[in-house]
């Protein structure tokens, strides 16, 4: 992915002010930065849900305005973890797979593993407005690891978690990052995203300050 | 239209589940009827029956502006759950959310209309002893009638899920493409109702049946700008 002289305004502000990014396929990179950033707004810009308001990019061979393109590599899990409220975790994870085309015979069978790793079976069938702020977190890293999409973006994935969520957060999110995924974190907590992420990069008043180059695993 | 079948079995399974939508609209288009009935003095005896030619009137009006809140409360529903934003960048063409949205408004319209036809014919006296209602040809009017509805409100309830006053708006954004629909309905149950199947019913299925593609097609192109501005 390629990112040059990216700017993106919301209303009257400028949030990224001319941005440039490079990041690898197969690399996991963390966003560090304070609230008001442009961290969110980086990830979304990313997954086409924002436009850019001047510069270009290039991800996965596709121009950043080629919405179609980029939509079949990415799965951004932000802010609103698009659960329903109405469906069960394994309702919900049965939706996202077939909404990715990935369904077949073991489908059924990863999605009751998965839950399992999360420690979700046995709220597998209760409706996710019941579940807390942990458990919902939780479901939404899961079905980030299963859909493994060719570029995650995940924005805040240890709020709301406590420790064995956070562990389970960076097990799922390396699980996706072994399975070949480019893996874009966003958080404010560089002692747990550097544990998936090799690179650290600090976003301030829409810019990209500083690059930390970090062994893997570090 | 893989994408568009499973947003629809998963809008069909919500709507099973919460009822919300389904209450909501058959509410309101129970309550429609009953002040139309009321202000144009109904009532379920004898005066009814002069009534009649209002019925046709009646009954796609409460259809017209059902369709309006279903379709609204789909796209809405989604923000409610913050799931709008995830919807739209699934893989695919956009043009099947369209599709997907529009099968879910459907078949809960489609339900709804198995309880409000008769009732409103009821009501305004086109239903009852001695009045020989042509069921299947009144079927098909219904079928392609609230298809035309749920088509261009599907539409206009994308554009307006993210304003404030969405509610007020949708309905009178998409009245000007209601009209036609609502118009050819009303012709073509109102000719039946009066003498069963005849050329002029014939004319207004075709022209519903025509309109309806057309919205369909044109919504399905359209509606990734919609969704992306």
């Amino acid at each position: 992915m390629q990112l040059r002289g990216i700017w993106l305004r919301l209303g009257r502000d400028a949030v990224l002010r001319g941005l440039d990014l490079d990041v690898q396929a197969g690399e996991a990179v963390t966003l560090l930065g304070r609230n008001g950033a442009g961290k969110s707004t980086l990830l979304r810009m990313i997954a086409s849900a924002l436009s850019s308001t001047r510069g270009e990019g290039r991800i996965f061979g596709y121009d950043l305005n080629d919405r179609r393109a980029v939509r079949d590599h990415i799965h951004l899990l932000g802010h609103d973890l698009g659960l329903y409220p109405d469906l069960t975790p394994r309702e919900n994870l049965a939706f996202a797979l077939k909404m990715h085309a990935q369904t077949g015979a073991n489908s059924s069978g990863n999605i009751d593993a998965a839950l399992e790793r999360a420690d979700l079976t046995r709220a597998a069938d209760r409706r996710v407005r019941f579940l807390s702020a942990g458990m919902k977190k939780r479901l939404a890293l899961t079905r980030l690891a299963l859909l493994s999409r060719p570029l995650v973006l995940v924005d805040e994935p240890f709020a709301n978690l406590d420790a064995e969520g956070r562990e389970l957060a960076i097990a799922l999110m390396g699980q996706a990052k072994a399975a070949g995924s480019t893996l874009i974190v966003a958080a404010h907590e560089p002692e747990l995203s550097l544990r998936v992420a090799q690179r650290a990069l600090v976003l301030e008043d829409g810019q990209l300050l500083e690059h930390g180059q970090l062994q893997e695993g570090a | 239209m893989r994408n568009a079948l499973t947003l629809a079995l998963k809008d069909a399974q919500l709507a099973g589940r919460t009822r919300d939508t389904l209450l909501s609209t058959a509410f309101f288009a129970g309550l429609l009827l009953l002040v139309l009935g009321l202000g144009l003095g109904s009532g379920l005896g004898s005066e009814a029956a002069q009534l009649r030619p209002a019925a046709a009137g009646a009954v796609w009006s409460a259809l017209a502006l059902a369709a309006a809140v279903a379709a609204g409360r789909a796209f809405a529903s989604e923000q409610e759950a913050g799931a709008l934003e995830a919807l739209t960048l699934y893989p695919g063409p956009h043009g099947g959310l369209y599709l997907g949205k529009l099968l879910g408004t459907l078949l809960q319209m489609l339900l709804l209309s198995v309880f409000i036809v008769p009732l409103g014919l009821l009501f305004f006296g086109a239903l009852g002893a001695g009045v020989a209602v042509p069921w299947p040809a009144l079927t098909l009017t219904v079928l392609l009638g609230v298809l035309g509805l749920c088509a261009s409100s599907t539409f206009y309830a994308a554009i307006t899920v993210n304003l404030r006053a969405r509610e007020a708006l949708l309905p009178a954004l998409a009245f000007p493409v209601l009209v036609p629909v609502v118009l050819a309905s009303v012709q073509a149950t109102r000719y039946l109702l009066e003498g069963g199947w005849t050329p002029e019913v014939a004319t207004w299925l075709g022209f519903l049946a025509l309109f309806d593609i057309s919205v369909i097609v044109v919504s399905t192109l359209l509606f990734p700008f919609v969704l992306e501005n």
